[in-house]
């Protein structure tokens, strides 16, 4: 019996703590240093913006076209391996 | 010496080209330096095309080529040359007129400002989309140790940028690049 209850009751307190860990994050980034959560790693907010600069970075140049020095560096190579 | 690499292979290889020029250009932050670097790396695969294993992690086995190329290649000019680094971090940080970018470059040159095995190891799993067991395959190095370079090097990137002030960031950011 009371599975319903037992049920609502753990929804119930799975939101308490995940409210919980909201505030600490909002509390810890409001503070006057660089916004850290309470393991003293970043906040996931600020991991997500160093990842995203990070992989602008990357694609930024990723989507450059191949340049002709490395094109023909390959077109030699392969005719010296025709040989 | 080389003959019969096969259309596959040679495909593969031209794909991945442009992630280890991104690769090589995020590491070492000079696209002169990259292209040299991802030249040597391309002419050492093809020249050790027989100890790959078709069907393996192509890109694993040519980032690990070009950061090997890279390490010892800085190892030896860290002997000869004193300041690569600062004079290196100078030129990026000229052109702050350019508004818009002022963002973006900022965070090219605190990238250059990182130790460069947790700017290797930040590139590797938040950029490149290596898993950090593949990060540490080729880095040579424990998965742990890969996990905790990465996070001194988010922590790093933090302080340098003055990420406390994100808010704010004209002012703040423009002095401390």
């Amino acid at each position: 019996m009371g599975t319903i209850v037992d049920q609502v009751e753990k929804k119930e307190r799975r939101r308490k703590l995940m409210n919980a860990g909201k505030t600490i994050t909002q509390a810890t980034g409001a503070q006057g240093g660089v916004a850290r959560s309470s393991e003293g790693g970043l906040t996931p907010s600020l991991q997500a913006h160093i990842g995203r600069h990070l992989r602008a970075v990357y694609d930024e140049v990723a989507r450059e076209p191949i340049p002709d020095r490395l094109l023909q560096l390959l077109k030699d190579l392969e005719r010296s391996g025709d040989k | 010496m080389r003959r019969g690499v096969s259309e596959s292979l040679r495909e593969s290889l031209v794909g991945e080209m442009t992630n280890l020029r991104a690769f090589g250009v995020s590491l070492c932050g000079d696209r002169e330096r990259a292209d040299d670097l991802v030249q040597e790396t391309l002419l050492k695969a093809w020249n050790h095309l027989d100890s790959f294993h078709e069907g393996t992690n192509l890109k694993a086995w040519l980032f690990t080529i070009l950061r090997n190329t890279y390490f010892s290649e800085r190892r030896k000019r860290r002997r000869e040359v004193e300041d690569a680094d600062g004079s290196y971090a100078a030129t990026l940080a000229t052109h702050p007129e350019q508004h818009g970018h002022m963002d973006m470059q900022d965070f090219r040159v605190a990238l250059t400002r990182l130790p460069d095995d947790q700017r290797e190891a930040l590139i590797l799993v938040g950029a490149a989309g290596f898993s950090y067991e593949e990060a540490a395959e080729i880095s040579g190095c424990a998965v742990g140790t890969i996990k905790s370079r990465v996070n001194r090097a988010r922590n790093r990137l933090a302080d340098i940028l003055g990420m406390d002030q994100v808010a704010n960031t004209e002012s703040g950011m423009t002095k401390s690049a």
